[in-house]
């Protein structure tokens, strides 16, 4: 059943736990009301058009989604805040990355997201990892996917239905050695790896 | 469990933080001996950062399906009720009226009149749509007589884009009566349709990025994201198949015709790229095949059909849930 009483923390234990629960809390945030206008605004400010609010907006909830993940919310603002906070920084990079602003400060948002070297990296290596990615076949990728959000070994075993939890700790690994092998063998990786 | 297997564990739980600060701090203590150890560690977290792409994919489809669900509830939701004065209800009233009379009356008369039985139903002569985008229509064959021709068979083909299809049922000389059944209540917009699953991210590297490819192929990128499509066209068609960036290239080009509008230019492109079976440029074509094809409808039904059929055939292939959710909007 949906959670209704969604506070900050149930937001961020909803995304934290994964599955259903973390589907629930982003859609509820994705579905606040004002919240997609205040990132819509901030970008037609700021030299953007409504199709660039849209794309920062959506990118944002990606980067909202990883970072509450990932433990790199400190709670030093509300959630709201936040949220619109990683959506600036994302439109300023985007901007600075046009060679239109020059003023970012990361440490403007007290290092609660990405360094804009590491989003460089990213998205300069985007190809590189969907490559490896489209070569290491479906059921790896789901799984990749499912461990990646933190799912147990036996939620991934019921999900994918393997005969244990042992067996899909197994799938993981040699699914992600296949996806380091593939990545390996690309000429670029290793000048990837050395910047990173 | 093998050592590496140990060592992987342990790198994983360092990197998601499972561990207890005691741990964490005797591994990072542990990194700081052991360069290896620490760019193996450094490895885990880029690859960490490759295997986002994967979570990304899935939350942006499910972000376009909620963006169509509240389309969706908004669209079947009750009109807002608007405080009509007493003069106007009063007015409506008296028209509804007015109606009812009317039909009784000429029911009436009809009744009268006719000599022999009128069928329960008359059929209407269809107008011609005036409109290409207006709904598509299910054409059903009325149940076949006995003695009524039949229906030309549907007949496998093969078609130049080499997919096995079907062509349109050949006419008979005296087709059986037909029935027109709207398939939806609502007319549908495929070019909108189009444009709601079409994003350009999808496909082209974002504003700002280098694009990867040549010094030319990085112009042509520029005066793409300019709007200057001729130039485009001019710049990459005559070394199409030459250089290392031969798929961007294509791939470029093809959405330059799709911006300009030149849907069977595009759609080319993108079969061209989809038969090489080199990824993601495949997958990607195979989608941007879909979308052109949406441009084109009715036209391009089977066609269009056969490519979701082709994408959703894979539950693993990128565009697999737009594919799926674009099936589930009635095509």
């Amino acid at each position: 059943m949906a959670n209704t009483d969604w506070s900050d923390e149930s937001l961020i234990a909803g995304i934290q736990s994964g599955g259903p629960a973390r589907e629930d809390a982003l859609k509820r945030l994705y579905q606040t009301p004002g919240l997609r206008e205040a990132v819509i605004r901030y970008v037609l400010d700021n030299g953007g058009d409504r199709q660039d609010a849209q794309d920062i907006f959506q990118e944002a909830l990606v980067l909202f989604d990883r970072n509450i993940r990932e433990g790199r919310f400190e709670g030093k603002s509300a959630l709201r805040t936040y949220f619109v906070a990683i959506a600036k920084w994302r439109w300023v990079t985007v901007r600075r990355q046009q060679g239109r602003y020059a003023e970012l400060s990361p440490a403007h948002y007290d290092g609660e997201v990405d360094s804009p070297e590491a989003e460089t990296i990213r998205s300069e290596y985007r190809e590189l990892f969907q490559e490896a990615l489209g070569q290491i076949g479906d059921r790896c990728r789901e799984l990749l996917r499912l461990y990646q959000l933190d799912y147990s070994m036996e939620e991934i075993a019921r999900t994918m239905q393997y005969g244990s939890a042992d067996v899909a700790k197994k799938e993981a690994y040699r699914c992600r050695m296949r996806f380091r092998e593939l990545l390996e063998n690309h000429p670029e990786y290793a000048a990837l790896l050395q910047r990173f | 469990m093998t050592r590496a297997e140990q060592r992987f564990e342990q790198i994983e739980q360092y990197l998601r933080r499972q561990m207890s600060p005691e741990e964490a701090a005797a591994f990072e203590a542990e990194m700081a001996a052991d360069a290896d150890l620490a760019e193996l560690v450094q490895q885990h977290r880029l690859e960490r950062q490759g295997l986002e792409l994967l979570v990304e994919r899935d939350l942006l489809a499910q972000m376009q399906a909620w963006d169509r669900e509240t389309a969706l509830l908004q669209s079947v939701a009750p009109p807002r009720r608007t405080g009509a004065s007493p003069l106007k209800v009063l007015f409506r009233a008296a028209a509804i009226a007015a109606v009812f009379v009317t039909a009784f009356f000429g029911w009436w008369l009809l009744r009268d009149s006719g000599s022999g039985s009128v069928p329960e139903t008359t059929p209407v002569a269809e107008a011609p749509a005036k409109d290409k985008k207006k709904s598509p229509v299910i054409r059903k064959p009325a149940p076949a007589k006995p003695s009524a021709p039949k229906t030309a068979p549907y007949k496998e083909t093969e078609t130049e884009d080499g997919l096995a299809g079907q062509e349109q049922p050949r006419q008979a000389e005296t087709p059986a009566p037909i029935e027109e059944i709207p398939e939806t209540a609502t007319a549908v917009d495929y070019a909108a349709l189009a444009g709601e699953f079409y994003r350009e991210r999808d496909f082209i590297p974002p504003k700002g990025s280098k694009g990867g490819g040549s010094a030319s192929y990085n112009q042509a990128l520029d005066n793409y994201r300019d709007g200057r499509l001729g130039n485009v066209i001019t710049q990459l068609k005559p070394e199409m198949n030459q250089g290392a960036d031969a798929l961007l290239r294509r791939e470029l080009l093809g959405h330059t015709y799709y911006k300009n509008g030149q849907f069977e230019a595009a759609f080319e492109e993108f079969r061209a790229l989809a038969a090489t079976r080199q990824q993601p440029y495949a997958q990607r074509a195979e989608w941007a095949m879909a979308l052109t094809l949406l441009h084109q409808m009715p036209a391009k039904k089977a066609l269009l059909d056969r490519v979701l059929a082709g994408i959703l055939a894979d539950p693993g292939h990128p565009f697999y849930s737009q594919a799926k959710a674009l099936k589930n909007r009635g095509l």
